[in-house]
């Protein structure tokens, strides 16, 4: 094996979901009928 | 430049001296640590595959990051035959910096009177750097894994035979070349 000398620490390095855009919901308007 | 949040490691606090680089897994990322080592480059049917200095059956495939096999559960036959080899020697390898991975040379003939390692002799070496993950024991010199994938290779060969397997393996394994300063 490689020479890496004494171990030292131990770490854990864990893979982290990629954040989740919230889909922007545009506001409906409704048309807004005027009487003649 | 895009923004990541902050990346996250269990245990102890990680070294700020530490080599890391963000790489992407899956749906997922990883702050990953950075370490050098040697392969063994090997073709098959003109697919490039590595494989560990030490125990050449431990092959790296294109597309697929390594995975430490346990050798304490007896998966490999030599190292359960060498005194004290199967004590908490696991994990895949790499050395802190590039110095110390070139440093750690070893001729084939060496690996072979003194470990009873034979490789082919169409294989030739690569050093490169190599992304770490998972379980990660740091020792004094390099690092132990759980989990790697080269990152990218240097353009260090002394023929052509080895110029010709080495920018192969640097194609399939998508990594770049890197200029040894």
């Amino acid at each position: 094996m490689a020479d890496i000398g004494r171990e030292v620490e131990e770490i854990e390095i864990v893979p982290v979901p990629f954040p989740v855009k919230e889909p922007v919901i545009e506001p409906v308007i409704e048309p807004v009928l005027v009487p003649a | 430049m895009r923004e990541w949040p902050a990346a996250r490691s269990l245990g102890r606090p990680v070294a700020p001296d530490i080599e890391r680089a963000i790489i992407t897994v899956g749906d997922s990322y990883v702050d990953a640590v950075v370490g050098y080592r040697t392969w063994w480059v090997s073709l098959l049917e003109g697919r490039a595959f590595l494989s560990s200095v030490f125990i050449p059956s431990a092959k790296w495939l294109p597309g697929q990051d390594a995975v430490s096999r346990c050798c304490c559960r007896g998966d490999d036959q030599r190292l359960r035959r060498i005194p004290g080899a199967c004590k908490d020697t696991c994990g895949i390898y790499a050395f802190h910096d590039y110095a110390h991975a070139f440093a750690a040379r070893m001729p084939r003939s060496a690996l072979t009177d003194l470990y009873g390692i034979r490789v082919p002799q169409e294989s030739v070496t690569v050093r490169g750097q190599v992304y770490l993950w998972g379980k990660v024991k740091v020792h004094e010199r390099g690092y132990r894994a759980e989990f790697a994938r080269p990152a990218a290779f240097y353009a260090d060969w002394k023929d052509e035979r080895q110029r010709l397997r080495v920018q192969m393996a640097a194609q399939q394994f998508d990594v770049p070349l890197l200029e040894v300063s």
